[in-house]
């Protein structure tokens, strides 16, 4: 078993080298153009200048604001439209398949009109970010709170709670791993689509960032930017399936 | 979305108030359908309205100016040329993603080594934010139709990979032993009990590389503005267009619904058999 361990290790770890190796010997004989692919020592040393000098944290801190504003709308709304849809059986049947057929048309088709609407900057990404997030916590709410068990919910009312009170303190808490993985698509796709908005056209952000490292050649600094903005979306996806786990074991 | 509804409503009692209304929600209630077409009505009227009293021309285009719009692009070949190669990039980089999908999940499901080892590589690639890489692209591959083939293999590929693996795990062993021991070759094996149990996990793996790959190539044709849809998405922008520029999204989006749900009507039919069998 120990054998087969070390084997496996060795597999991996010769693959990550062999990788490294092949992208240091391309670049050293001049196989691809440095403009294309940078040597990896030049990679290396950009990122740890980046990270020394801390000039990624304001493009860093842009995507973030963008990313936060947008998320945190988007929950809120569709948790509130989700509980609103799922009251009434007719409306759950009318709404559902229209929401549906909606999350299924790729949102980042949107982009052009928020940017002639709302501008290249900050708004169009926050837009977006909201478009994409909020019609997976409003489709996931929905099918949550229509599990929670009727009685539940017959013994809340008679029992006289409010709307609201049903909401908090009955619904929610009794399907809240259903309404956690909705958000946590919700998170990683509205962050990426920031990301990739700001490529596409932005004033700045990390996405603005990489894309404008291509326009000046510097294409060392924009790995090291790649790098950067992996990593942040990788901690970020890493929190929300933390989450996500937490959510389940807890309340169900 | 098709998890069985326990469905309950505990204020629907509250439509109870004379027995014209009664019919009417009764009828309604048989038909979300029309009700759905009603609300999407409302909305193109509402959009309208808004549109015409306080839309700026420059930015806002009422849907009637879109529909006359739409069929102007459709007379366009140039615009018709770049809409099609969404298409052409779409099933090519769907049909590399499968062909390549399979060559490397296949294996990995079969062999409990090579799982071990480069499985978990390949979900970390898997996990790895793609948006960021945008830029890469147009270095890479310029600006054709390649970079857009590209980006949507790169989407499509992981969903194929992950559900084929998951697909042969689940082969039932017995059935593999059985045969051994009747005298199957290899091949016999791989054809009489690997590829049945694995279309029908493919099938999903399909919808899903579908609509990644439908992402993916639409992300592309947007960010490489130089050929292609991007090139009309910015033109249209930049010269105050906004029907024009609604038009060939709606378009794109209605390529989009259509790659999706046919793939989903093929999984669905796919499926059957099996809850059945």
């Amino acid at each position: 078993m120990i054998a087969r361990r070390i084997a496996i290790h060795a597999v991996q770890a010769g693959l990550v080298f062999a990788l490294l190796a092949l992208w240091w010997w391309i670049t050293a004989t001049g196989q691809v153009h440095p403009f294309v692919l940078p040597p990896p020592m030049a990679v290396l040393d950009r990122l740890g200048k980046l990270l020394a000098s801390g000039t990624f944290w304001s493009p860093l801190s842009i995507t973030m604001w963008e990313f936060g504003v947008s998320f945190v709308t988007a929950t809120l709304l569709g948790l509130v439209f989700g509980f609103l849809i799922s009251r009434r059986r007719l409306v759950v049947r009318t709404f559902d398949p229209l929401l549906a057929a909606l999350y299924s048309v790729p949102m980042v088709l949107l982009l052009p009109l928020f940017v002639l609407t709302f501008g290249v900057g900050v708004g169009s990404k926050i837009a977006l970010g909201f478009v994409v997030a909020f019609f997976p916590v409003v489709l996931s709410t929905t099918t949550a709170f229509l599990t929670v068990d009727a009685s539940l919910q017959r013994a809340a009312l008679s029992m006289g709670a409010s709307q609201s009170q049903l909401f908090v303190r009955v619904l929610l808490p009794a399907s809240l791993p259903m309404v956690l993985s909705g958000m946590r698509i919700a998170l990683i796709t509205s962050l990426l689509s920031i990301l990739g908005a700001e490529t596409i056209a932005s004033l700045g952000g990390l996405g603005h960032e990489i894309f404008a490292r291509v326009e000046y050649m510097q294409t060392a600094e924009m790995y090291a930017y790649l790098a950067i903005t992996v990593i942040v979306a990788m901690m970020i996806n890493g929190l929300a399936l933390w989450i996500d786990a937490w959510g389940r074991r807890k309340f169900s | 979305m098709t998890t069985t509804r326990t469905n309950i409503a505990p204020n629907d009692v509250g439509a109870v108030s004379g027995a014209s209304r009664l019919r009417l929600t009764t009828r309604l209630q048989n038909s979300p359908a029309a009700l759905r077409a009603g609300i999407i009505l409302l909305a193109l009227l509402g959009w309208e309205i808004a549109a015409r009293l306080w839309g700026n021309p420059l930015f806002m285009a009422p849907p009637s100016d879109v529909a006359v719009a739409f069929v102007g692009l459709v007379g366009n070949g140039a615009v018709m040329l770049a809409v099609w190669n969404v298409l052409v990039a779409c099933f090519l980089a769907f049909v590399l993603s499968v062909a390549l999908g399979l060559l490397i999940g296949v294996p990995l499901g079969l062999n409990a080594f090579l799982r071990d080892a480069l499985y978990p590589m390949v979900l970390l690639l898997y996990a790895v934010p793609q948006s960021p890489f945008l830029p890469l692209l147009t270095i890479a591959f310029g600006t054709g139709i390649e970079p857009k083939i590209a980006y949507g293999f790169t989407h499509g590929i992981f969903p194929i990979i992950v559900t084929v693996v998951g697909g042969v795990q689940n082969i039932d062993r017995r059935l593999v032993v059985a045969a051994q021991s009747m005298g199957a070759s290899r091949a016999q094996i791989l054809r009489r009990i690997v590829l049945p149990v694995l279309t029908q996990s493919l099938f999903s793996g399909m919808r899903l590389a579908m609509a990644a790959v439908v992402l993916g190539v639409m992300l592309a044709e947007l960010f490489v503005s130089a050929g292609g849809v991007g090139y009309f998405t910015k033109m249209f922008s930049n010269r105050f267009e906004p029907e024009n520029l609604f038009a060939l999204l709606v378009m794109l989006a209605l390529i989009a619904i259509t790659l999706n749900e046919s793939c989903r009507q093929v999984e669905r039919h796919y499926t059957k058999w099996r809850e059945n069998g």
